[in-house]
């Protein structure tokens, strides 16, 4: 190779390189886990404030031989308090999602892997029987109106697991946050007495001390009403 | 193209993408794409009721003719929250003279329920036959002074840490209308350098019209200053703040109001 040439081979050699470097850690990005921005979502859940979850109750008629305490009236709403924040700040989405996943006790059949496996869990998702409704007060501040719009029927009765889903788009990102949450789905409310007020269209909302009554879980509770309902746990199909 | 230029071209060529490849660093640095930037973790519990998880203010008012469940005398317009301020996981600290540490802010927003209805013409109304109810959040802050009491750290004097409690004093009239379950928003703010760094936590006020507890004590207070007023459980039998309160309206005559709906009706 010619001499002149020496220095230029050189130079196009270290801006390969200096390239090379500058590239490297995009690739490297790509390549590993990384932690993105996120939505933080707080909910606070206020028809049960001692369990710390939502209630919906359907108004079914008592059993008879019901040996626990129960009131008329139904509430096909649960409501919960709701605070979005992206990097501390309190900031309005573009879109809530709710998606709902009934909880289920089945006797498993053949395929159960221990004895102790008598029942197992199964979660089936019944998003489509809630609508969820944000109403933002304040930016990032507000209430989530979680409305039941399906049948008023007793295999309905569960612990529901309520799952929030948050997105804001922010520049070119799109950015997301989660949170859990309960609802529970009575036949029949379980306080010690109700009280029943006359809306002004004429309609009339049901409100209750303790809807759970006794019970300190909602699980146990829609399976008592559940047997009392001649819908006793099912058999793994 | 003559042969001198072809090495400077490519040089030129070469310079050039090594500039360009140092620039996406800038434009992705840009506020065109969502950071995770620094924040300040706020945390706050509430003290009135612990059960619950919310703090209380309670009117007072005189028990109303055939209210089916417990009462007891007194008030309390104070609702008392439990408070730390961290930043990359620390508490904060700063001189009692100096420029001032962690500003405290809060908001309240007062929780209605409203019945939807049809407007006038019919053509706007609830979505579905189930949103005749809904909530209807009202801005209530001016209502509500919070002061943090911060604590000193090891008890040195003339220096305070991020560390305390919140007291939050209800300022307004003391009237059914306000009988309900609030909202109350935290924010904590400092300034390191140019920037702003925040953080919220959400909190619950219950305002309840008079105490629905077992039982009651007064303390009278020094000096004849009047006296406090304290509870085993204001809210008693209630496991919500929101149907106490609903009750509770429901007996001083207060009605549900009406809110037309926003969703175009469709034959």
């Amino acid at each position: 190779m010619r001499k002149e040439y020496y220095l230029p081979a050189v130079a196009s050699l270290l801006i390969f390189g200096l390239l090379f470097s500058s590239i490297a850690p995009v690739g490297a990005a790509i390549a590993r886990p990384k932690a993105l921005p996120v939505l933080e979502i707080t909910t606070i859940a206020e028809d049960d404030e001692l369990r710390k979850t939502g209630v919906i109750v359907f108004g079914l008629p008592v059993p008879t031989g019901w040996p626990k305490p129960s009131e008329p009236g139904f509430d096909k709403l649960a409501q919960y308090k709701i605070l979005v924040t992206y990097n501390g700040v309190p900031v309005t989405p573009n879109l809530i999602v709710c998606q709902v996943f009934e909880k289920d006790k089945i006797a498993p059949g053949k395929l159960k892997q221990f004895y102790e496996e008598l029942v197992k869990t199964v979660v089936i998702d019944v998003s489509d029987n809630f609508f969820c409704k944000p109403r933002w007060g304040k930016p990032g501040v507000g209430v989530l109106d979680v409305y039941y719009l399906g049948p008023q029927h007793k295999e309905y009765i569960a612990d529901n697991v309520m799952v929030v889903y948050a997105s804001l788009k922010v520049g070119r990102s799109t950015i997301w946050g989660t949170e859990i949450q309960d609802i529970c789905t009575l036949g029949w409310s379980m306080a010690d007495n109700s009280n029943s007020i006359t809306k002004p269209d004429g309609s009339t909302h049901w409100t209750w001390d303790n809807p759970l009554g006794p019970f300190v879980s909602c699980e146990e509770a829609s399976i008592w009403q559940k047997v009392y309902m001649d819908f006793p746990i099912q058999g793994e199909p | 193209m003559n042969k001198k230029y072809l090495l400077p071209a490519i040089a030129t060529v070469l310079v050039l993408s090594l500039l360009l490849s140092s620039a996406q660093y800038a434009f992705a640095a840009n506020n065109s794409v969502a950071i995770i930037g620094p924040k300040l973790v706020v945390t706050t519990i509430p003290e009135d009721d612990q059960v619950r998880e919310k703090g209380i203010i309670v009117f007072g008012f005189s028990e109303p003719e055939g209210w089916p469940k417990p009462y007891q005398p007194g008030d309390d317009w104070i609702s008392q929250h439990k408070l730390l301020v961290t930043y990359n996981g620390l508490p904060l600290f700063w001189p009692v003279t100096g420029p001032a540490g962690v500003i405290i802010k809060c908001n309240v927003l007062e929780k209605d329920k409203t019945n939807v209805v049809f407007n006038k013409m019919g053509t706007l109304g609830p979505q579905f036959p189930e949103e005749n109810l809904k909530t209807h959040l009202v801005d209530v802050s001016d209502f509500f002074i919070c002061k943090p009491r911060w604590k000193s750290p090891l008890n040195i004097a003339g220096f305070l840490e991020s560390v305390g409690v919140l007291d939050v004093y209800y300022i307004g009239p003391p009237d059914p209308t306000f009988i309900a379950d609030n909202i109350l928003v935290v924010q904590a703010f400092i300034t390191v350098g140019r920037t702003l760094v925040t953080g919220a936590d959400i909190q619950d006020i219950c305002v309840l019209g008079w105490s629905m507890a077992s039982n009651h004590l007064t303390v009278t207070l020094p000096n004849g200053r009047g006296s406090y007023h304290t509870w085993d459980n204001p809210l008693g039998p209630f496991v919500s703040c929101e149907e106490a309160a609903l009750w509770q309206r429901e007996y001083l005559g207060v009605e549900i109001g009406t809110q037309e709906g926003t969703t175009p009706v469709y034959d």
